[in-house]
């Protein structure tokens, strides 16, 4: 190394996740900004990397993302059903917040700001599902928590169905209960929303 | 809808997905029979899942990615934040990234650490960065990467520090295999500022290779306090309540965890130890002692295997390297060095074993030592031309006349050339502390030599001329004022090598005088000839002379001064005593700053090591008399060293201060004012002299004569404190409250310190409210980051009249080997609990039990 400095290090995370599985929330606060940096910066390499017509896979990128901060030199972190849990959570986050960072740009005017490669991110009716989706899962989680859990793990962590039993500590025939059920539940919902 | 409810919905959604048309229908009308809103309920469902073809089946996560893709990373090369212009990036961690910048204000290039992408906005990150910066801010040593301050400029909010050069210490294992001196160098370096962080009761948490620089002139800096965690001092011993220890949170970095880190249990300052032991290896053997393939069997290799011994070490006793490095790295940690400290004073102790010895020279300490013997030889050379008889002469206080304050530690050359001086028989060199309140530029040279007594007078003032610092000296018989000598000592290191050759020109013109060929004499074991160290020593000297100093700590810097010296020159037995003296008082100076029985073994290990250098060092001894009488209570050989002292050299204040408190404490009353007595007249201008003589008295129930002494100096010296709260007790024995009241009601006001005695005012006073108030008090700031004494809520449960709780204090505070404890049997406070039975033991514990004791 030919400069150094006083270097960072990036210590936390484990100790965070760790904090967080023993019921911590403040401990998941601290920690969704250190592993969405992560992930944004795999996920703006990877896709850099991605040959045409090939789509990067979320698993994938997760898996690296938790390999990257968890696994090097760093205490084995024997359940990474966690980790994988709190990428979908921030998946969930990131969207959401880009959703409505979005809209009040555009509230406040600031729309030519928008480039045109984030305008089109997203459909006005996509950017809507999302917000109600958001919002129906909330209802969900207070009578059935469980349930939103594995809408959260499938949709925006893009986890399969035995992942998602994985992370749940559940049967795989739950897991698609619960899916079916949940999904049922929140069309409805977004529907009665929405009319 | 019930839990019960929501389950019979799901159950029966269930049934009927797999059931078609007709089945359907038959199942939910037997299922829902009779109840119309379940039955709508889940045909609504039924309806909502047929209907909806690939709802969520799309996973967000393509989305997601672009979003992501599009906040893109933040490099901040080439920007300009303030006065800050950002020259690249040095590095990035979990939580900032580092650049360089240059300073253009200051004209300096600085590193600048800032939260990255991310977390810039975050508000636990900025405080975290915060608390990073305050801690780092706290660490003033050269061995710690600095910090110059915190900035928030725009939206960006950053840590301002030294940039540092060099390689970080993996960087050299990897490069080059190390031998026995590069070790002890570098070891030593590490583990001083870890000792340094640890008294400011940090714990690094994340030592290792990686975060430790070395600059191309072999400094050692330790950085990235990320995750430093500043811990409660009343958490040392391992209470339950750190920070850390939180559910089990583990922090660090795996290769250089101690087992307990890995455990996730309580942390103490032993943590450090462990990952030092582990880099101390890796630096030996050029390969960690746990690493594995994999993370899963590096934590078991460090939870259970024993590293192997290292077997070669170039120019070194492996046995001896292999000894400490394994008691670093013993898995319990109470088998570990138990301080940075201690294995700072072992590193030391190899460092000595060693055969290979470095001696640096610094060109401004050079010449201050050099000017010191230069004035000496003169010194000497004039005097005793014509000396058949021991001289008598005094040193007047040297000042600094520079506008610069850094300049102020010179001026202690005086005391050292005292030292030299007064080891002379021919020679009889009064207390400096006689002289104190003479100024060099205001003096009457015959007057003082009536005053005090001397043939002659030695005045310095460190001027600047030309451009040059220097130290002109000028020595005048008292009898006719006439100037004996003038000379003027250039300090100045760029004109280092001309001054050199004057200096040794003048020391070789006067190698005829009669000194010359006594110059032996003057050498005494317990001074230093490394230039640097003698530099050092100064500094302490003068950091110590200025203790009383409420708005610094300059007790620290004192020992972080002699300290320094000591890693120069192992063999300094003068700066050993001063750390000596340095714990001894540090408990009763500063409660919080460290426990008695922490204090009180360093002080042992430092008097003890002096006077193994230098038998006959009255301080040593002074030091010694000291340990063993206030917390060890060992009062027969603490006497022995007290009279050691004294016959050494009998112009030691301190030396009839700290034996007057023993001699009245064991009841031996009338000569404890007579020692007393002296003691304030070798060093009349200092406060706590008067005080002692006002708490002697106070202890033999003389407390009229205590009142009247005692007020008198407190006319004198109205800023200092305890001179007040002594006078305060005094009242109360004489029964008058309302006065004590009065003072302790104004003290406490300003000083926490006081609350106890304002306490146990009130309790006495039957004011029980405004005492459990004055309780609470103390219990809030033993809730804060302060070590409190037992025996303070003991004095208030004194007040109160409440034995039990009174007497469990004290016991603890005998536990801890508390300095106050020693009054127990002649302090008029402790009267009401002298017939408890439980009393009576704890006087036999420090072993001042007598046959019959009646007051």
């Amino acid at each position: 190394m030919e400069i150094v400095s006083c270097n960072t290090s990036p210590t936390e995370i484990t100790g965070l996740l760790l904090d967080w599985s023993n019921g911590d929330e403040i401990a998941l606060e601290k920690l969704l900004p250190l592993v969405e940096r992560e992930l944004h910066r795999l996920a703006h390499y990877q896709i850099r990397r991605l040959r045409p017509g090939n789509t990067l896979q979320t698993t994938a990128l997760i898996n690296e993302t938790y390999l990257r901060l968890i696994n090097q030199n760093r205490v084995e972190w024997q359940n990474r059903a966690h980790f994988f849990a709190i990428s979908a959570q921030l998946m969930r986050r990131i969207l959401l917040n880009y959703i409505r960072d979005q809209k009040r740009m555009k509230r406040g005017g600031n729309a030519v700001q928008v480039s045109l490669s984030e305008a089109t991110i997203m459909s006005p009716q996509k950017t809507d599902e999302l917000l109600a989706l958001d919002e129906a899962l909330e209802k969900l989680a207070a009578f059935d928590e469980r349930k939103s859990k594995v809408v959260e793990l499938r949709f925006f962590g893009g986890l399969s169905v035995e992942e998602t039993a994985e992370v749940l500590k559940i049967s795989q025939i739950t897991v698609m209960r619960d899916w079916n059920m949940a999904k049922a539940w929140l069309a409805r919902e977004i529907r009665n929303d929405t009319e | 809808m019930t839990p019960n409810e929501w389950q019979s919905i799901e159950t029966i959604f269930h049934q009927a997905i797999n059931l078609k048309g007709a089945a359907r229908e038959k199942y939910l009308a037997e299922t829902c029979a009779g109840k119309s809103s379940l039955l709508h309920e889940i045909e609504s469902l039924l309806e909502s899942y047929e209907n909806q073809s690939d709802f969520l089946e799309q996973p967000a996560f393509e989305i997601g990615m672009k979003v992501l893709e599009n906040n893109a990373e933040i490099d901040l090369t080439g920007q300009e934040i303030g006065f800050y212009e950002i020259l690249s990036k040095l590095g990035s961690g979990g939580m900032g990234d580092v650049y360089l910048a240059e300073d253009n204000k200051l004209n300096r290039k600085v590193a600048l650490k800032f939260l990255s992408g991310a977390l810039a906005d975050n508000k636990w990150a900025k405080r975290q960065l915060v608390k990073e910066a305050q801690a780092v801010a706290m660490l003033d040593h050269p061995n710690i990467c600095t910090v110059y301050g915190i900035e928030e400029i725009g939206e960006h909010t950053f840590i301002v520090m030294q940039y540092i050069q060099g390689k970080t210490l993996s960087d050299s294992i990897r490069d080059h295999s190390i031998d026995e001196k590069q070790f002890l160098q570098i070891t030593q370096q590490i583990t001083g500022a870890i000792a340094a962080a640890h008294e400011q009761g940090i714990i690094h948490r994340d030592i290792k290779a990686g975060n430790i620089m070395i600059t191309p002139g072999g400094q050692v800096k330790v950085l990235d306090f990320g995750l430093a965690k500043i811990i409660k001092q009343s958490e040392n011993l391992g209470a339950d309540l750190s920070l850390i220890s939180q559910k089990g949170l583990v922090v660090g970095t795996i290769a250089y965890m101690s087992p307990e880190q890995l455990r996730a249990e309580n942390l103490d300052y032993r943590t450090d130890i462990f990952s030092l032991g582990t880099i101390f290896y890796e630096l030996m053997a050029g390969k960690h002692p746990f690493l594995e393939k994999s993370d899963a069997e590096t934590i078991s290799a460090i939870l259970t295997k024993q590293p192997e011994p290292i077997m070669t070490i170039q120019n070194g006793n492996s046995a001896e390297f292999n000894r400490l490095i394994k008691k670093c790295l013993e898995k319990n940690k109470d088998k570990r060095y138990q301080s940075a400290v201690e294995l700072t004073l072992e590193l030391q102790n190899l460092q000595e074993k060693s055969l290979l010895k470095t001696k640096k020279i610094n060109g401004l300490s050079f010449l201050i030592a050099s000017a010191a013997i230069v004035i000496l030889i003169f010194l000497g050379s004039i005097i005793y031309q014509r000396a058949t008889k021991p001289r008598t002469l005094a040193i007047l206080p040297f000042i600094n006349q520079t506008a610069d304050p850094n300049n102020e530690y010179i001026t202690r050359i005086a005391e050292t050339l005292f030292n030299k001086l007064s080891d002379s028989s021919q020679l009889n060199v009064k207390p400096l502390t006689l002289v104190e309140n003479y100024n060099a530029d205001d003096i009457n040279p015959v007057e003082i030599g009536k005053t005090l007594d001397v043939e002659a007078i030695l005045t310095g003032r460190i001027i600047m001329r030309d451009n040059q610092l220097v130290l002109e000296t000028k020595l005048i018989n008292t009898s006719d004022g006439i100037e004996l000598m003038k000379e003027d000592s250039i300090l100045k290191e760029s004109e280092a090598l001309n001054i050199q050759n004057n200096i040794s020109e003048k020391i070789i013109s006067k190698l005829q005088s009669p000194l010359s060929s006594n110059n032996k004499k003057y050498h005494s074991t317990n001074e230093t000839e490394n230039p640097q160290a003698y530099q050092y020593y100064l500094q302490g000297l003068n950091f110590w002379k200025n203790r009383g100093d409420e708005k610094k700590d300059n007790l620290k810097s004192a020992r972080d001064a002699f300290f320094n010296a000591i890693q120069i020159d192992k063999n300094y037995a003068r700066a050993y005593t001063g750390l000596a003296y340095i714990y001894i008082v540090k408990p009763s100076v500063n409660f919080q700053a460290m426990r008695p029985e922490e204090a009180i073994k360093l002080a042992k290990i430092n008097a003890e090591k002096a006077i193994e250098l230098d038998e006959n060092l009255c301080e040593a001894h002074a030091a010694l008399g000291a340990i063993l009488t206030k917390y060890e209570w060992n009062w027969t050989q603490g006497e022995k060293e007290y009279k050691r002292a004294i016959e050494l050299n009998p112009d030691v204040a301190q030396t009839y201060y700290w034996y007057s408190e023993f001699l009245a404490v064991t009841d031996r009353h009338d000569e404890a004012l007579e020692m007393s007595r002296k003691a304030q007249e070798l060093d009349p201008s200092v406060p706590i002299m008067r005080l002692n003589v006002g708490r002697v008295l106070y202890f033999a129930r003389r407390f009229e004569e205590a009142e009247k002494l005692l007020t008198a100096a407190v006319e004198e010296f109205p800023k200092y404190k305890p001179l007040k709260n002594m006078l305060g007790f005094v009242y109360l024995q004489r029964q008058k409250q309302a006065e004590a009241l009065n003072i302790f009601e104004e003290l406490q006001a300003n000083n926490k310190a006081y609350t106890a005695a304002l306490g146990y005012t009130y309790g006495k006073m039957g004011k029980r409210k405004q005492a459990l108030e004055m309780l609470n008090e103390l219990e809030e700031m033993e809730k804060k980051d302060d070590y409190l004494p037992a025996h303070e809520k003991a004095l208030i449960y004194i007040g109160l009249g409440e034995k039990d709780k009174a007497l469990a204090g004290l016991q603890k505070a005998y536990q801890v080997s508390f300095f106050g404890l020693v009054s127990l049997n002649v302090d008029p406070i402790y009267d009401d609990l002298r017939s408890d039975e439980r009393f009576q033991k704890l006087i036999e514990h420090i072993n001042l039990a007598k046959p019959s004791e009646a007051r």
